[in-house]
């Protein structure tokens, strides 16, 4: 476990991860709009399920459809919490580069804040603070902290869920668990991958749950959840919503590189 | 070479990724440890990848694009450091080391996608200067996947005329409706910086003029002003070629 940070270095090193994280992101803040931009904030804020029949999308001469008409591959691909956020955000403040790309920076920076803390708390503050430059350093970081897609919020919910669930775990505190159930639901509705650690988090949960008196029904709702998805997930798979032309093919070379290469493509 | 450079250092990163994952185990014997279980569940969610492309590829399906497991980089990064600094006692020298990593890491992701960022923003400056000309219709050099992009910047910018992507005309031997679209219309417009290579079969009408056009296209690298400096600059030369009717 890493030792307490003393109190200079804990703002040095801040200071230096926000002054580099923001020196590098916002002259992208005006960025131009790519394709899944474009298509997560503009075609569901004239096409979602909440805007009015009379408000029509592009014409999207290829592509011709739109929320009504796709929702059930979106959500196959996508929980809808993000299509939903930017859908009042840019009825707020309006669909500008500027507009869409300031919650994703927003986040990330949350995101590598917390990363500093968790890495801190585990690995000892250098650690930390360096695992937070090499995030702000990474062009996969820096691509989707100033592009309005899904990917940042990712991240950003699992720091924050496995912060509040170790936490938890030292504290007892049972209104952290409650946090950690809040943590749980924006998970799901962020990304469905998040449904992975919400299984190891319920094993871990499990062999702790006389100390920290969990109910019974957390521990029968949430393999309830998972076994839907599961359902869901076949489903959506059946009907072909995760083809994609561009996957890559699945013979034992591709496959042998790509396992290898994991990392290096992740952080690349 | 950079390319070469760039694979080696990945490869290195890849040997502290697996390195770290080995010291990151926890000793499972004091297994109530609040520390050893969070090891465990680290270890659980940066393995996940492997085992998705283990079981997707044992079945025969399409492999998913690894990117879609971005939400792993800070962990992995995270893993990293931690196998780095377990390798190298010395504080001073893990430092100086680790930075050296991370401009190389920074470096390599600008070199690897500045040329793409800087064609988007070219794009967009060849939208805006295509509002100013006073055509019928006008054809505009635009090269991404899809034509979303350029049908938001046309709505945005408010097109008063006809238009479409030059990509969607250049690789159909002629026969495309623009045709049809340019029939009724005395003048049109074709726009695009050096990548636009005109072939005059494309087009019936009679050609009036080309003019090139230094347009600023504001390409902003940041920090990085050196690299606008000798590798780049923030204007590009834009070609228009006006056609009138046949």
């Amino acid at each position: 476990m890493g030792k307490a940070i003393p109190k200079r270095k804990f703002i040095i090193h801040l200071i230096i991860i926000l002054s580099l994280y923001l020196i590098i992101r916002v002259p992208l803040v005006n960025k131009p709009l790519q394709h899944d931009e474009i298509y997560n904030t503009f075609v569901y804020l004239y096409a979602s399920p909440l805007s009015k029949a009379s408000q029509k999308p592009m014409n999207l001469e290829r592509y011709d459809f739109s929320w009504r008409t796709d929702w059930k591959r979106q959500i196959a691909i996508h929980p809808p919490f993000l299509s939903i956020l930017y859908y009042f955000w840019v009825r707020l403040f309006g669909d500008s580069e500027i507009s869409l790309h300031m919650p994703v920076i927003i986040v990330g920076l949350a995101e590598i804040i917390l990363l500093y803390f968790l890495g801190s708390i585990f690995f000892g503050s250098d650690v930390g603070f360096l695992a937070a430059l090499g995030t702000s350093f990474s062009i996969a970081h820096i691509e989707y902290s100033t592009q309005a897609v899904y990917a940042i919020f990712e991240p950003f919910i699992l720091l924050a869920s496995l912060l509040c669930l170790y936490k938890f775990v030292i504290t007892k505190n049972k209104k952290l668990f409650y946090d950690l159930l809040i943590l749980n639901i924006f998970g799901i509705s962020i990304y469905y991958h998040y449904f992975v650690y919400l299984i190891i988090q319920t094993i871990i949960l499990w062999f702790y749950r006389k100390e920290f008196k969990i109910t019974k029904i957390y521990f029968i709702s949430v393999p309830i959840i998972v076994i839907l998805f599961i359902v869901v997930t076949v489903i959506c798979f059946s009907r072909g919503h995760y083809s994609y032309e561009f996957w890559m093919r699945s013979d034992f070379k591709t496959l042998m590189i790509t396992i290898i290469s994991l990392p290096s493509h992740i952080i690349r | 070479m950079i390319e070469m450079a760039s694979n080696i250092f990945f490869t290195i990163l890849g040997v502290f990724f697996f390195m770290g994952c080995l010291f990151i185990l926890p000793p499972f014997k004091k297994s109530r440890d609040p520390q050893n279980f969070f090891n465990l569940v680290l270890l659980v969610i940066f393995v996940t990848p492997f085992v998705f492309y283990l079981v997707v590829g044992t079945l025969g399906f399409k492999l998913g694009n690894p990117r879609n497991f971005f939400y792993l980089l800070p962990i992995y990064l995270l893993v990293i450091f931690n196998g780095f600094r377990k390798l190298i006692y010395n504080r001073k020298i893990f430092y100086s080391l680790s930075i050296i990593i991370l401009i190389f890491l920074l470096f390599n992701g600008i070199m690897s996608s500045y040329t793409f960022w800087k064609r988007v923003y070219i794009e967009r400056a060849i939208m805006r200067q295509a509002t100013k000309i006073d055509v019928g219709f006008v054809v505009i050099s635009y090269t991404q996947r899809t034509s979303w992009p350029f049908k938001y910047y046309a709505q945005k910018y408010g097109f008063s005329h006809k238009s479409c992507p030059w990509d969607s005309i250049k690789d159909r031997e002629g026969s495309f409706s623009f045709f049809e679209e340019v029939k009724n219309i005395s003048k049109f417009a074709i726009i695009g910086d050096q990548t636009l290579h005109l072939k005059d079969k494309y087009f019936l009408g009679e050609k009036l003029f080309k003019i090139n056009k230094t347009i600023s296209h504001g390409a902003n690298y940041g920090p990085f002003w050196f690299l606008q400096k000798f590798l780049d600059r923030p204007s590009t030369t834009i070609s228009i070629h006006l056609f009138n009717e046949s």
